[in-house]
């Protein structure tokens, strides 16, 4: 009998271990870039839809220090768009909370482009933006089922990135940490990111357009090099239209 | 921090929604105010809808319960936006305290959504409309816009979050889709709130005067509760939770209720003479409380249920 009871307490104890304890239990990750709550929303340079289908990545970088120092490298031109995306796409640099690949958490969206395994723009809005009323492109939506503890761990800091068109935008808020118990769910609103910035503790690597009125914008932006084609471009193009006005 | 109780009052209902078999005197109504922490919070439903019909079934077959001397309307307690609204419980018999969502009515027959022969061909029964999270957090304070959420767990181990949208008439939408959305808080279970900041809410309602069969299932998160509004707290050992429990393999834990959802206790049932263990050492609690509005999560490895008291009796 004596015997009997050891083994279940053996064998309990082995549960217990195996299960941690049994408490690790999934929380909801709700992701709200679609200009709700006076939000901004994401946009390229040009103030332009990026497209749907495109992905915004979630996650957790693996070492700070390292992301500034790439985000510096690109902002000196020592490493170029496609460095920096390969960078930002090695599972050993950030962890993707909504992707297949880790399997941290499944996408929970509806919408053009969806995917059950990675979060991506999925909707259009109607805002108004500068005055503008018209449908933009957006994404919201939840990354169910996430583990903080086995995934980011508790408390750690969650960015959110976008890579466009050879453009490309990371953004992090203080609100946006990770809670510290799997039981409980987190909300990365955009709209905790302010318009004044103070540091690169927010928009690590874009813009934010702030409009009077209506929707705000955060803006990707190119790599330095093509920026300053860009630039030029208008420059030029802003000349030629001067000359015309001049006729 | 819970109230009591605060208003009692006694009255005969009669019930608006159906023809009558007979009536139930003395419903015990009235409310309770409960803070919630900012962060993570278990909560639960201490309060219920009032009951619409209460009768002695004259047949059961399938999933169909017949009272013949009924006269309700048409479908009036079917399912709205897809979301179960009433509820049969059974109140005698072998499956005394089983509740069943009704998914279509005659006007002297009901259907519910699983086989209810067990429980004899003439068992008591009560028909109530379910509680519903909008209603359950209806007049909570500080919660904010795309912002908090409530998470709550499925049997099939999935869960369903929803965020906060005061401009919905629900209040809350799909986390997922942001569809406007709604859940039923079964009687004696609980969900997750998750809130930027501290508040509290009111519960109105009638007690619930018959025990409560809680199902949990393996794998899912079974979040549990006294659900007693009057500020009880109960030994963990002597609240009825062990029968058909598995030793040493089911547990049991209870969390902080301070924003974190720390685990507090975790324990590990040791069978009928040991009651619940500390899942570290092994040792027999006798300081563990179960609190009235305060669940806990029960982890099993096979379907079971915990047979509550009501209220008035635990």
């Amino acid at each position: 009998m004596k015997k009997s009871s050891e083994l279940k307490k053996a064998l309990g104890l082995a549960l217990v271990l195996s299960a941690g304890l049994g408490w690790g239990h999934a929380a909801n990750l709700a992701v709200v870039g679609n200009g709700a709550s006076s939000g901004p929303i994401i946009t390229t340079s040009a103030f332009g839809d990026i497209a749907l289908g495109t992905r915004v990545r979630i996650g957790k970088f693996v070492n700070e220090a390292t992301l500034n120092t790439q985000i510096n490298s690109f902002k000196t031109s020592t490493l170029n768009y496609n460095g920096l995306i390969s960078w930002l796409s090695d599972s050993a640099n950030f962890v993707d909370l909504g992707t297949n690949v880790t399997n941290y958490g499944a996408a929970t969206q509806t919408g053009t482009g969806v995917s059950s395994s990675a979060f991506v723009f999925n909707t259009a809005a109607s805002l108004t933006v500068n005055g503008v009323t018209a449908n933009r492109n957006v994404f919201n939506g939840s990354i169910a089922n996430v583990n903080w503890s086995s995934s980011i761990s508790f408390s750690s800091p969650v960015y959110l990135w976008v890579a466009y068109n050879n453009e490309i935008g990371i953004f992090r808020d203080s609100a946006w940490t990770a809670p510290v118990s799997d039981l409980t769910a987190l909300t990365l609103n955009l709209n905790t990111i302010s318009s004044a910035q103070t540091g690169n503790t927010e928009i690590l690597l874009g813009g934010y357009q702030d409009y009077a009125s209506g929707t705000d914008l955060l803006v990707l932006i190119p790599e330095p090099s093509t920026g300053s084609l860009a630039l030029l471009g208008m420059a030029l193009a802003w000349t030629v239209r001067r000359k015309k006005n001049g006729c | 921090m819970v109230a009591r109780i605060l208003t009692i009052v006694a009255c005969g209902f009669i019930y608006p929604i159906v023809g009558l078999a007979q009536t139930v005197s003395t419903p015990i109504v009235g409310f309770y105010k409960k803070s919630y922490p900012a962060g993570g919070s278990l909560q639960t439903v201490a309060l219920l809808k009032p009951v619409s019909f209460q009768g002695e079934a004259s047949g059961i077959s399938g999933s169909v319960l017949t009272c013949s001397t009924a006269s309700w309307t048409a479908n009036a307690f079917a399912p709205s936006t897809g979301i179960p609204s009433f509820y049969v419980e059974i109140t005698s018999g072998a499956l005394e305290g089983y509740l069943f969502d009704i998914v279509s009515n005659t006007s002297t027959s009901i259907t519910v959504d699983n086989a209810i022969t067990g429980a004899g061909s003439n068992p008591n029964f009560i028909i109530r409309a379910h509680t519903k999270l909008s209603e359950a957090l209806a007049s909570a304070s500080n919660l904010v816009d795309y912002n908090d959420q409530v998470t709550v767990y499925n049997s099939d181990a999935s869960s369903v979050s929803f965020l906060r949208d005061s401009s919905t008439p629900t209040g809350w939408v799909d986390a997922g889709t942001f569809a406007e959305s709604d859940a039923v808080i079964y009687p004696n279970t609980g969900y997750v709130l998750t809130s930027g900041s501290s508040g509290t809410y009111t519960v109105t309602g009638s007690l619930k005067t018959t025990a409560t069969a809680v199902p949990m299932y393996p794998g899912a998160v079974n979040i549990v509760s006294l659900s007693n509004p009057g500020g009880i707290s109960k030994s963990i050992q002597a609240i009825g939770l062990g029968a058909g429990l598995a030793d040493y393999s089911d547990q049991l834990a209870t969390y902080t209720n301070d924003g974190n959802l720390s685990t507090q206790n975790a324990l590990i049932y040791g069978g009928p003479a040991d009651g619940w263990l500390d899942a570290g050492s092994f040792a027999p609690v006798s300081n563990v409380s179960a609190e009235g509005v305060a669940p806990f999560i029960v982890t099993v490895t096979t379907p079971s249920v915990w047979k509550v008291s009501a209220p008035l009796n635990q």
